[in-house]
């Protein structure tokens, strides 16, 4: 169904035409004027049948209008106060719930690739893009043999209604209580927020750390084209001689 | 950046599909929904020019020209048409009204 977010462009709609309007005074009476003046009763009456449409949505816009709400939430910033754990050394295992309380622990996924993402928080604006991204590139990570494990500080019930708004199909893993416990093992906690740094890792079948990355700005969302190429330079086979 | 002048489902060759080449994304490598974009772009085989607003500062002025003084990532400019941090609804709705996407996908 077609999107319009309805708060975001009436908004700037809004401030757009309060800005045409103060214009009028400083424009004096000429053909151009009438042009003006025509060219926005065009675009009055789009916005008119964008309205129109928008209001045949019902439940389903409502849902987006949700997801949406990332866009006039306060921005989350800040540098990375922590360094990946180094490549080449045993994932640490763990065991933590999902959004359908089913206990989920790395060591279950031994002989697949894992790509385990620790972002900050549900909701907030960069981590719901960054989840977005992957669940549009879910069939690139299938195709590659790639498992995909989120992990937050959220509760499970947070994943729940989250990923069910976002579409999110992959798990989302609930390091709640203790909080952080499994951030801390993997050097990616933050402990003046109390949540995680933007991090991935990519586990290999064996379980050893193969790539760790901390986005050096929070709200920075790792290049998804350096992150697929890393997953294909690692799935490469080792030639021997 | 040159239109693949190919129907895409098909990828022949088809002289009925209109020549394009203008659609250009104002974006950021560590913006999620630029990456989303650029992605979808992609995946359509659509071709695209991608401006980099941290390694073009100078870009900034022409999108502010194109959005009305806005500088917001993703801006897509389609034919001239321009869609500020779009959708993928939205984005695939304009692609279809200028041709570039067969509608019935």
């Amino acid at each position: 169904m077609k999107e319009y977010p309805k708060e975001k462009k009436t908004g700037r709609l809004q401030e757009l035409q309060e800005r045409f309007q103060r214009l009028e005074k400083d424009i004096t009476d000429s053909e151009t004027k009438t042009a003006l003046s025509l060219l926005n009763g065009m675009v009055q009456e789009l916005w008119k049948q964008i309205k129109k449409t928008d209001s045949k949505s019902g439940d389903d816009h409502s849902l987006r209008s949700i997801a949406n709400m990332y866009h006039h939430a306060p921005r989350m910033e800040g540098k990375a106060l922590n360094l990946p754990l180094d490549e080449g050394t045993q994932a640490p295992d763990f065991e933590l719930p999902d959004a359908e309380g089913n206990m989920i622990r790395l060591s279950d996924y031994k002989g697949s690739t894992v790509l385990l993402v620790f972002y900050p928080l549900d909701w907030s604006p960069g981590c719901s893009q960054q989840l977005d991204l992957y669940q549009h590139e879910m069939k690139e990570f299938e195709k590659r043999g790639i498992k995909v494990l989120g992990i937050s500080v959220d509760s499970i019930y947070s994943h729940g209604a989250w990923s069910a708004v976002r579409g999110i199909r992959f798990p989302l893993l609930s390091d709640f209580n203790p909080k952080g416990e499994v951030a801390k093992k993997y050097n990616v906690f933050r402990d003046i927020d109390g949540f995680s740094e933007r991090a991935l890792y990519i586990i290999d079948d064996n379980g050893i750390i193969r790539y760790g990355y901390i986005s050096l700005l929070i709200h920075h969302v790792p290049d998804i084209y350096i992150l697929l190429n890393k997953i294909d330079e690692i799935r490469k086979p080792v030639e021997t001689y | 950046m040159v239109w693949q002048n190919s129907n895409p489902k098909t990828g022949r060759s088809d002289p009925s599909i209109p020549q394009h080449s203008n659609v250009i994304v104002y974006g950021t490598s560590w913006c999620g929904m630029s990456q989303i974009v650029r992605r979808y772009l992609d995946r359509t085989h659509i071709d695209y020019e991608y401006i980099d607003l941290d390694n073009n500062p100078g870009a900034i002025s022409s999108l502010k020209w194109v959005t009305g003084g806005y500088a917001r990532h993703p801006t897509v400019v389609i034919d001239g048409q321009v869609l500020i941090e779009p959708t993928i609804d939205e984005l695939e709705n304009t692609l279809i009204g200028g041709g570039y996407l067969e509608g019935d996908k």
